[in-house]
């Protein structure tokens, strides 16, 4: 038991004092150590992250070469044909940067016309319909048939949507409830619950930020951290989020909507994949 | 050699080898060794005569060890420093190798190549030592054998290694309760990476449901069989957590489970001796016996494979989670972090103050499993 003891205590005390000792390390190496050249070197010449590197402290890169853990030592290739942007806004643990996994790719960009242009016959509710709809909210802004049509070839179209509908009153000509019927917006709650909460009224493609800024649906995390800045400074340190590649790898992880459908975030009741087969009794159980 | 061999079998054909073939190779070769130690004996006095200096400057037998000659063979053998295990699994290894070292034996081999080598590479395999005193040169050898053998028994291609740990690591793990829903996506990873035994269903990791409230695993289940996540309810994963003072490999009697430098408590499979003193030990039950022979269809199988790790185990020996050791081990995030749909996994390297479990462990409430055993796990359970 004595044995069992001093071990264990030895391992504590590792355990708990390594952010400790490295801190110390770093406050009482000497700046422009030599041995820290070449391992900052090879890191620069490694994934091309040197940016990174040189936004860093100098607190930041003496931790990483004297301490006695934290290889630089980068395994790459894990992520596959993810593509990444680096996070703006947030640091990571130790005031480092990181990068969030890109969701165009997967879900496409959709113009408002990539599904309004359609001919007749088709699901979805074509552009001339819309507009037609209502002629005279249409009359009373003033828009006729030459606002998308070309007067002298009428087959060639004008399509940029939010020339008019950027315009204040027309916002509430964009019905929220009876569009998109595929998408069941249950988020966000209360009277906050419209597409223009989150989506800019003329681009709803792109996100609008409080302050006016407008940004893709890749940066949805600074959307989301409006509301949720608890969840997403947890996101930012690592408590909260999914990381992809390896422990060893740049750090990317999902934002936001990589996990949660921004339309209904809460994560569906379902059956789970597998079952114990074999089954523990007794008095632990 | 003047010794007599026990009678060999009747015929060599085709037919499956069986376990008594391996008997009586195995009395074969015990016969082998004792004639050789006779042999030993008397070829010692000769070589401690001041002639020969034992280096081969003079021109004896080893110098040049003329294997087809089984004095020259054996004396060889007795020559270099080697253990008692290794000479014998050379000597009958070279013998079932079709040396034709002994016209006794030709008889006794099998007729196809392939099961030839085959028996040969289990033989081998049941000569080897202890991973821990394995030479780089040994690990090299056995994992070839393993290879090559389940290129002849399965037909597939393994990519095994034996890895060892990274300088400046120590594997810590967090699991976030309030985010997992119980769907058990992890469990099902887990298998299908570990090769798990299909048939009696061996599965390292259990999902608890527990009232919401307090932790209490006597009102929580594992087995629970509805949709999730449940109203009022969240759930808790346990696995191996990899032990400060893991008290499994205390009372390990032949040595065959221990911890590796990056906390990894690893299993020999082929050293453990199946007495599951183990399993009785460890607090969390995270250790799992295998009762019967794995059954794990081919097409299923993980050729990515760690000798440590998730590689192809046996009938009788215990397994458990090695936080997916051939994965972590070459910075890849364990299996069943890669499944969790909801991102309640968080796996890194606790030495690197600027790791994410480093954060959690720093910025959450954060707690461990029977802390008062002092057992210490490396596996911490946090919530939002």
């Amino acid at each position: 038991m004595k044995a069992v003891l001093t071990r264990r205590a030895g391992l504590c005390a590792v355990g708990a004092c390594a952010g400790l000792f490295l801190v110390g390390l770093a406050a009482c190496a000497p700046e422009g150590h030599h041995e820290a050249l070449p391992d900052l070197e090879h890191e620069a010449e490694a994934g091309g992250h040197g940016a990174e590197i040189d936004a860093q402290p100098l607190e930041g890169e003496a931790e990483e070469v004297h301490g006695p853990a934290a290889s630089s030592f980068v395994v790459e290739g894990l992520l596959g044909d993810v593509l990444t942007m680096p996070v703006q806004g947030f640091t990571g643990p130790g005031g480092k940067p990181f990068k969030v996994a890109m969701r165009s790719p997967e879900i496409g960009h959709y113009p408002c016309t990539s599904c309004h242009i359609r001919p007749i016959g088709t699901k979805s509710v074509v552009l001339a319909q819309m507009h037609v709809q209502r002629p005279e909210a249409a009359a009373a802004m003033h828009i006729d048939c030459y606002a998308c049509h070309d007067p002298g070839n009428p087959l060639g179209l004008r399509l940029d949507c939010a020339e008019c509908h950027a315009r204040e009153g027309l916002r509430d000509l964009m019905p929220s409830s009876s569009a998109h019927l595929t998408i069941r917006l249950g988020h966000p709650s209360g009277h906050y619950r419209n597409c223009f909460t989150c989506h800019a009224p003329e681009n709803p493609g792109l996100l609008a930020l409080q302050d006016g800024n407008l940004v893709t649906l890749d940066e949805a995390y600074r959307k989301c951290a409006e509301c949720h800045f608890m969840q997403a400074e947890s996101w930012a340190g690592g408590g909260h989020g999914k990381r992809l590649a390896g422990w060893q790898s740049e750090r990317v992880i999902l934002s936001c909507t990589g996990c949660h459908n921004p339309h209904s975030p809460k994560f569906p009741v379902r059956r789970p994949v597998t079952f114990p087969k074999i089954a523990r009794r007794g008095v632990e159980r | 050699m003047s010794t007599e061999f026990p009678s060999p079998p009747p015929e060599p054909t085709e037919r499956e080898l069986t376990f008594e073939d391996i008997l009586r190779w195995q009395a074969m070769s015990r016969m082998v060794e004792r004639s050789l130690d006779e042999q030993g004996r008397a070829e010692g006095e000769a070589v401690s005569a001041p002639a020969c200096s034992g280096d081969g400057s003079c021109g004896c037998a080893s110098g040049t060890p003329d294997a087809l000659q089984p004095q020259s063979l054996g004396a060889a053998l007795l020559e270099k420093p080697m253990g008692r295990r290794h000479a014998l699994g050379t000597l009958v290894g070279t013998l079932l190798a079709g040396t034709q070292a002994m016209g006794a034996c030709t008889s006794v081999l099998p007729t196809g190549e392939k099961d030839r080598e085959r028996l040969l590479l289990e033989f081998q395999e049941r000569l080897k030592a202890n991973f821990r005193v394995m030479t780089d040169q040994d690990k090299e050898d056995t994992i070839r054998r393993m290879e090559r053998l389940a290129q002849l028994k399965r037909g597939i291609h393994l990519n095994m290694t034996g890895e060892s740990a990274q300088e400046g690591v120590i594997f810590g793990y967090a699991f976030n309760v309030s985010k997992c829903k119980g769907y058990r996506e992890c469990v099902a990873g887990c298998i299908k990476e570990n090769n798990q035994d299909r048939r009696t269903g061996i599965q390292f990791i259990r999902i608890f449901e527990m009232e919401g409230g307090e932790v209490d695993f006597e009102d929580g289940t594992a087995e629970y069989q509805h949709e999730v996540p449940r109203e009022d309810h969240f759930y808790l994963g346990t696995q191996c957590f990899q032990c400060t003072n893991p008290p499994c490999v205390e009372v390990c009697p032949v040595a065959a489970t221990w911890q590796e430098p990056d906390g990894i408590v690893v299993i020999d499979y082929d050293w453990c001796i199946g007495c599951r003193y183990c399993i009785a030990a460890c607090p969390y039950w995270a250790r799992r016996f295998n009762w019967a022979e794995p059954e794990v269809p081919t097409d299923q199988i993980n050729p990515d494979q760690h000798y440590l790790g998730n590689r192809l185990r046996r009938k009788g020996c215990v397994e458990k989670c090695t936080f997916c050791i051939q994965r972590t081990r070459k910075g890849r995030h364990p299996a069943c972090m890669e499944a969790c749909p909801t991102g309640a996994r968080v796996f890194g390297n606790l030495l690197d103050p600027d790791s994410e479990i480093r954060w959690i462990i720093e910025n959450k409430k954060v707690f461990r499993l029977k802390e008062d055993l002092g057992t210490e796990p490396r596996f911490w359970y946090f919530v939002d």
